[in-house]
């Protein structure tokens, strides 16, 4: 176990029971995180990219369970079944921030008092002090002058104003982790490149790991530092964003890349649809929509094949034989 | 349909009114006696064999006259909920998708109605009418129309905004398809549910208007004037009470039950 | 010219608090000047809150404008000739009707169809979008975003329009169905000759599709021209922003402040006096190409 990750994870299989069929929602998710690292997971609807990050700590739903798999934060071994243990790290260690922010705020409170009540829990310090504190945190992702933002109500506030209150509180415990799941999703593009700057000084100057979760490509080139690509329950294909994302190595990667919509460039589309996670083809998922199919593809799913120093893809394409 | 049968308190509710409905469609084939055959040998008899609920004070099997009430209560209470539903979703339907000083009358209407003690309001128009079954039926669904108003107007005012109900006015839909076709049909969720907890308040209603004379006459049976002549044997004969006092209770109940475990999937 | 706006303003007056008999003008928007040519795309670009879908409403005459007009070029009925297609694939179907209801629809309230023809009519429609005709017996929530949305699309084809809106119709859906949802759209361009109005707040879809765009920023028109021109060499500063070419960093405008003059102003590193005071007058900079800034005037 090297020193330097903050976060392994080891085959993790999640899945989700329904009256009539199981969804195999993580499947076999192997993966690392440095400490400072800034990881984004790319991925479409359904592909298990939520559910891999919610089982880290359990907040999964009443019906899905983590079957199997190992995880280490923080050279520490984590017992997913030992709710005690996890609600010492939840908010304090390993912070997540949502899709909708001023869902996710509580309409009677200011902004501030939220934040101040943040410091309070998980600092167990006083009233005043946490006041203070949310201030200062409050300064630290520019809703400036502190002491005007602190009033604010979430309705007063825009969505990008009030997805950095939230994280402001997710910072507020001083994590080693925070995991942001599709936080600008809903936000305009300038906004979206306002928090993701944020992000990316908060880790600069506080040390911050961060797991981005999105399925926006355009903007992570200059945000993540490596990527990890989900499709149906699985990561794919994981690198350095540079390499991933101007020589991508796997079919729905280079497919991925290819939709993205350019001035005058044909638009290919990948052909049929993403696969339902309780019915899923044999062999590599990809396979029923893969340009490159070839007979071994249906029978067995590949393993991850390396290509350089960090990058790796699991398709029978990069087989060297 | 598997989900409505693991509920059980809504399981129970739908068999126990399936139960009391079948009672009163199959009334003639059920009772053993006329429920006006008089029999002056067999006065206030306790539950028998020969009757299965006993007798009242003029001979008259119990059992007999509970199943044709049943039928009145029935057919009051659907009737009137039926009355209810037809004005409420109208008036609120139009409320709703007009606004403005429409809507600013009918809910002066509707605040008015609900200013009424609704019980006072029909006891006092039977007292001038005369207190048959149909006059009846039709003043109950005059007074309890409010409810649903508001709630098909509520949930037309926030339907009146989707997105499909936008597409309608661009593909050029006259606003009374509009209100008919596609606004009504998804508000009628918790129209459904109020009207089925409103048979139960409807049959209350009847029964406590026969219970004062002012509901269906003798001799045609209603639950509640069975009970108004029990009054008079009260020490004498439990069974003329209990059984019509826990069949109301049981019939009430088991609306409810159906109303309130429906309130889930029709959110 | 299919289309024209003139002058389009709209205002909502919005009361100031819940008894109150006063009330606040909000500029949704202002002096709006565009023309929609046939066989074109029109895209409008911008950020939300600048009036975008004020602007599709008051196309398909949803709203009324407050000032200005549209002069439209059609020949037949208004509601046959221009239709739309929404953001939201989940709202914009009836959940309580079948697919074929809901395609039969438009053709009902125009007396489109014999009865003995419906069938054959709805399949042809839902071809044209590339979707089995197995799918008209069953109900919305049986399917995906994409595919409801090709079904929305599908209804506002049925009754033939020449003109269609289109409101942010791939933003709710993931990367590799928008790339099918644009190329349908951009097959259908050229199969049944249309021309649209595209609204969205994603740069590259608009630069995707748009032959001619338009940029919105708070109600108001910063520029407009051939897309060609406007994205290799944005004027207005707002629009240097927007499309990437200005790393001047950009603090989000706190509140609403209502600005006389120009409403890019308070946040714009080249104002001046009379962007202040002034609401800048739109001009031209080369053929097919205008701004309204008054940098350029």
């Amino acid at each position: 176990m090297k020193s330097s990750h903050l976060l392994e994870i080891d085959k993790l299989n999640t899945k989700i029971f329904h009256r009539d069929y199981t969804v195999n929602a993580v499947c076999d998710l192997s993966l690392e995180l440095k400490t400072k690292e800034i990881l984004a997971i790319i991925g479409e609807s359904g592909c298990g990219k939520t559910m891999s990050m919610l089982s880290i700590t359990n907040l999964i739903p009443k019906n899905a369970k983590v079957v199997s798999g190992g995880i280490m934060f923080n050279s520490k071994e984590l017992d997913i079944n030992n709710e005690k243990e996890l609600l010492g790290i939840r908010g304090s260690q390993v912070s997540y921030i949502f899709q909708d922010a001023t869902a996710s705020l509580n309409p009677i409170f200011t902004v501030g008092e939220q934040i101040q009540e943040m410091f309070m829990a998980h600092q167990c310090v006083s009233k005043n002090r946490a006041k203070d504190d949310a201030a200062e945190v409050l300064e630290l992702v520019n809703l400036k002058p502190a002491q005007k933002y602190y009033n604010y109500y979430p309705h007063q506030l825009s969505g990008g104003m009030n997805q950095r209150a939230m994280i402001a509180m997710a910072i507020a415990s001083k994590p080693k982790l925070l995991i942001a799941d599709e936080p600008t999703s809903s936000l305009d593009r300038i906004t979206e490149i306002t928090i993701l700057k944020l992000l990316k000084r908060l880790n600069a100057e506080l040390g911050l790991s961060i797991i981005l979760i999105t399925h926006n490509i355009s903007l992570i080139e200059n945000f993540a530092d490596t990527i990890a690509i989900m499709y149906a329950g699985r990561i794919i294909e994981k690198g350095p964003s540079g390499e991933i994302l101007n020589s991508p190595k796997h079919p729905y990667t280079e497919a991925l890349l290819d939709c993205l919509p350019k001035k005058g460039k044909e638009l290919n589309a990948i052909k049929g649809s993403v696969p339902n996670l309780s019915n899923l083809p044999s062999g590599c998922k990809f396979h029923p929509r893969c340009p490159y199919v070839m007979e071994k593809c249906l029978k067995q799913e590949p393993d991850f094949i390396k290509i350089s120093q960090g990058h790796s893809v699991r398709c029978y394409l990069q087989q060297k034989t | 349909m598997k989900e409505l049968l693991n509920n059980k308190p809504l399981f129970i509710g739908i068999l126990l009114v399936a139960f009391m409905f079948l009672v009163a469609v199959f009334a003639p084939l059920i009772s053993v006696y006329e429920y006006d055959h008089i029999n002056s040998e067999s006065i206030l008899q306790p539950p028998s064999v020969k009757h299965i609920l006993g007798t009242d004070q003029l001979g008259r099997d119990l059992f007999s006259r509970m199943v044709y009430g049943a039928r009145i209560s029935l057919s009051v209470g659907i009737i009137a909920v039926g009355i209810s539903v037809l004005i409420g979703v109208i008036l609120g339907a139009i409320a709703g998708f007009y606004g403005g000083i429409i809507d600013k009358i009918i809910i002066i209407l509707i605040d008015i109605m609900l200013c009424f003690p609704v019980l006072f309001l029909i006891l006092s128009i039977v007292a001038i009418l005369e207190p048959n079954i149909y006059n009846i039926m039709i003043i109950i669904g005059l007074t309890s129309w409010m409810g649903q108003a508001r709630l098909v107007r509520a949930e037309i005012l926030s339907l009146k905004e989707r997105e499909f109900i936008l597409v309608e006015k661009v593909l050029g839909a006259s606003n009374f398809r509009i209100i008919f076709s596609h606004l009504i049909p998804n508000a009628m969720g918790p129209v459904l549910v109020s009207a089925i907890l409103g048979i139960a308040g409807a049959i209350l209603v009847e029964s406590s208007l026969s219970f004062l004379g002012l509901g269906i006459q003798p001799p045609t049976p209603s639950w509640g004037n069975i009970l108004a002549d029990a009054k008079s044997s009260l020490g004498i004969a439990w069974w003329l009470s209990v059984f019509p006092g826990l069949t109301i209770f049981i019939t009430i109940i088991s609306y409810n039950l159906v109303g309130e475990g429906l309130k889930k999937y029709l959110k | 010219m299919l289309l024209t706006a003139k002058n389009l303003s709209k205002q909502y007056k919005i009361p100031k608090g819940v008894f109150s008999n006063e009330f606040l003008r909000v500029d949704a928007l202002c002096n709006i000047n565009f023309e929609l040519h046939e066989g074109s795309v029109l895209g409008i670009l911008g950020e939300s809150g600048c009036g975008k879908t004020t602007l599709a409403k008051l196309i398909v005459k949803l709203l009324e404008p407050t000032n200005g007009k549209i002069v439209y070029g059609n020949t037949v009925d208004f509601r046959r000739w221009i239709q739309m297609v929404f953001q939201n694939p989940f709202s914009s179907l009836n959940p309580m009707m079948k697919i074929k209801d809901t395609l039969k629809e438009p053709l009902i309230i125009h007396r489109l169809m014999k009865n003995s023809d419906a069938e054959n009519r709805l399949k042809e429609i839902i071809g044209m979008v590339n979707m089995d005709y197995d799918c008209l017996n069953r109900y919305p929530d049986e399917f995906s975003g994409g595919q409801k949305q090709r079904i929305a699309i599908a209804r506002a084809l049925a009754v033939q329009p020449k003109v269609l809106v289109c409101d942010e119709p791939t933003s709710s859906l993931d990367l590799s169905v928008q790339a099918q949802i644009l190329n349908l759209f951009m097959e259908l361009k050229k199969n049944l000759g249309l021309s649209y109005i595209f609204i969205s707040h994603n740069i590259e879809v608009i630069s995707f599709i748009a032959d001619e765009i338009l940029i919105l920023y708070k109600g108001i028109q910063v520029e407009r021209g051939l897309s060609q021109k406007v994205f290799d060499s944005p004027k207005h500063p707002y629009a240097k922003i927007l499309l990437g070419l200005d790393e001047s960093k950009l603090q989000e405008l706190s509140q609403d402040k209502s600005v006389v003059g120009c409403k890019f102003c308070p946040i714009c590193k080249f104002s001046s006096q009379a962007c202040q005071t002034c609401i800048p007058k739109e001009t031209q900079i080369e053929k097919g190409h205008y701004v309204s800034c008054h940098l350029y005037q």
